[in-house]
């Protein structure tokens, strides 16, 4: 289970995360949604330890990522919004290096890899360097390299963009799967139909602040609207933050309180 | 922790080694130019001496007024005057011809009459090229040189003066240098050069793809995001970049002591070869400088946005390892404290031990702790540059 509580992040004068607050419990797939520039993906880099938050903390399974970063990294599996490979490793060599940081080798890990290549459907080209995959080949690589320890929670940064519609059904595949194994599963995406159809929660998150979390029937119904997208909307971009006290706190969940903080902005929390 | 830096280590090396591009430059360029410098120079010296040896035709005008002895000294000099009917000024001016001599009318009987007889040497610097010209008027010089102090002992016998006046000091030149020192002396100024370039080229490509390359490639955060800590992911990538460096600098010198001393006599131009101990010097000097430098590109790499930043950025710091190289190379005597100098320490250890014409411990040792010392005082710097927040807004 993830649990965030008062993040709050600064750059100079921009408030990028601003006091959010949201649960992510296990069996559950969270959508985290917004618009550009929301703080969706600092919110994400604070969850990591990549960022250290100037206020506020996350815990991950019982582990605080200020305290113990380590203990938390080793109980998440990030999907990040990269696609980026090493070009001259092919999948299970990718696989195999990620691995060796959560404690696996030797046939465990051997075991290990070769079931990521199986869940993902990656036989065909597990051995082959990734120069020159595809986008949807890459992405699979890097969500591979995420799952490798198989790890209780899993984080995934916009997992199904610039994919074509098989590989956005594969990933939204393996998305429910992981759910259905118990795991909590974070994500954000841009796409509102896909996080109706996967979300079983959702927040919402604007100009660093969180606007609304609960299902997606949840926010319909108190929008009053019939889409999640216009719900989205109705909470993110035409009402820009007016509605948020409201459906924060319906919710039961902390609004935040745009405190300045007073923490250690240069270095990340590891 | 040493298992994280022992699989990013390995995981770099595999990576570099499977990059073409990357080994070229790292390797194969060095391993070219250690083969270069150690086959290329004792064949130019053959070149030259067999050029300073071979017989001269200088092209001459007035060859009839000139003394019969002269001409006989030029002979012993392997110098064969060919009178010339053209403009001799005009050919030697455009470089055609090196030199020329011309003998105006009288030069006989001036000599005889012990009057100053004069001619003309003619002859351009710039004929020939760098490595080959001024080798005809320096031989003329010498032949006439000869010419004169057999004409001087003439007039002196005939005026029954003791020739050895004109000797006040008799300065005779013996080289006590050994074997080894000449050819540690050959071999240190090529090594000094080779070793800067070595160390300041070998590891930059790869210090460069493992910090920079790797931001831009998009990969750099999902590194981050495990267990491994930032000290371990950047120790593992500095172990990779030093490793990288230390190969080529083992190879090369490896190849330049082969060819240096395998090289067939004809070619070797009398060069005694690449004594063991400059080897071994080379290697204990200049694998701490690789540490040194290695960080240092870590450093510089870690700042950078992009690959081609890094490249740009790296470029100083090629040349401040390169500059005390060829400065040293080129200075005579280094002090043993200069040993302690970060990055000029080990070429003075070099030069040292090329001079003394053995293994100078003492000098190793002093170079190999300025060395570790820069190394150390840098490390903490690059790590904390490394684990900046600003690292991921780099790319």
């Amino acid at each position: 289970m993830i649990e965030v509580r008062d993040l709050v992040k600064h750059y100079g004068q921009v408030r990028a995360v601003d006091g959010v607050s949201f649960h992510c419990p296990d069996g559950h797939i969270t959508g985290l949604l917004g618009p550009n520039g929301a703080g969706k993906t600092t919110t994400l880099r604070m969850i990591c330890g990549l960022i250290r938050p100037m206020q506020g903390t996350v815990i991950v399974d019982g582990h605080d990522v200020g305290r113990n970063p380590a203990a938390v990294r080793r109980a998440l599996g990030v999907q990040t919004d990269s696609s980026g490979t090493y070009p001259r490793l092919t999948p299970r060599e990718h696989f195999t290096y990620f691995g060796g940081f959560y404690g696996l080798y030797g046939p465990e890990l051997g075991a290990r890899v070769q079931a990521v290549i199986d869940m993902l459907g990656m036989g065909d080209f597990a051995d082959r360097r990734t120069q020159g995959f595809s986008r949807g080949q890459r992405q699979k690589v890097i969500l591979g390299r995420a799952l490798v320890h198989d790890p209780r929670n899993v984080i995934m940064d916009e997992p199904t963009s610039g994919l074509d519609v098989m590989a956005v059904r594969e990933t939204r595949d393996v998305i429910r799967m992981l759910r259905d194994r118990g795991h909590c599963v974070l994500f954000t995406t841009h796409y509102m139909d896909e996080a109706a159809k996967l979300c079983d929660r959702v927040a919402i998150i604007t100009r660093g602040r969180i606007a609304a979390v609960g299902s997606p029937t949840e926010l319909m119904e108190k929008t009053g609207c019939d889409s999640l997208e216009d719900a989205f909307v109705a909470l993110a971009g035409g009402a820009q933050g007016l509605l948020v006290s409201e459906y924060a706190s319906a919710d039961g969940d902390a609004q935040g309180n745009g405190g300045s903080g007073n923490g250690d902005a240069a270095g990340r929390a590891r | 922790m040493s298992r994280d830096v022992l699989n990013i280590w390995r995981k770099e090396i595999k990576d570099t080694v499977r990059d073409r591009k990357g080994m070229t430059q790292a390797i194969v360029i060095p391993l070219v130019i250690g083969i270069f410098y150690a086959s290329f120079t004792p064949m130019l010296m053959k070149a030259m001496t067999a050029r300073r040896e071979k017989p001269l035709t200088i092209p001459a005008q007035g060859i009839a007024y000139a003394d019969a002895r002269l001409l006989d000294v030029f002979g012993k000099y392997g110098i064969t005057l060919e009178e010339y009917e053209g403009d001799l000024e005009a050919v030697i001016q455009d470089a055609k011809k090196e030199s020329g001599l011309v003998f105006e009318p009288g030069f006989t009987e001036d000599v005889a009459k012990e009057r100053p007889a004069t001619a003309r040497l003619l002859t351009n610097s710039t004929a020939g090229g760098i490595f080959g010209g001024g080798f005809s008027d320096t031989r003329l010089q010498l032949a006439v040189g000869a010419y004169n102090q057999m004409i001087v002992a003439e007039r002196m016998a005939a005026r029954e003066v003791d020739l050895s006046i004109l000797v006040p000091v008799a300065l005779n030149t013996e080289d006590l240098a050994t074997p080894e020192q000449r050819g540690a002396f050959f071999a240190s100024f090529y090594l000094t050069l080779l070793v800067a370039v070595t160390v300041a080229q070998g590891g930059l490509f790869v210090a460069i793809d493992v910090t920079a390359g790797e931001k831009e490639r998009g990969t750099l955060e999902s590194l981050l995001v495990t267990p491994a800590s930032d000290m371990a992911v950047f120790l593992g990538k500095l172990g990779a970049v030093f490793t990288i460096s230390v190969i080529p600098l083992i190879l090369t010198l490896m190849a330049f002591w082969a060819v240096s001393n395998l090289m067939p006599p004809s070619l070797a131009a009398g060069n005694e070869g690449l004594p063991g101990f400059v080897l071994a010097g080379s290697l204990l000097t200049g694998i701490p400088l690789a540490l040194v430098v290695s960080v240092a590109q870590m450093m510089i790499s870690v700042r950078a946005r992009t690959f081609r930043d890094a490249q740009s950025a790296a470029t100083p710091l090629t040349f401040a390892v390169m500059i005390p190289g060829f400065v040293a190379a080129f200075s005579q005597a280094k002090a043993l404290w200069a040993c302690l100098i970060p990055v000029y320490g080990p070429f003075a250890a070099l030069g040292r031990m090329a001079q003394a014409g053995g293994l100078q411990w003492d000098a190793v040792a002093l170079s190999a702790v300025g060395s570790v010392i820069a190394a150390a005082l840098v490390l903490p710097a690059a790590v904390k540059m490394f684990t900046r927040e600003t690292l991921l807004y780099r790319s």
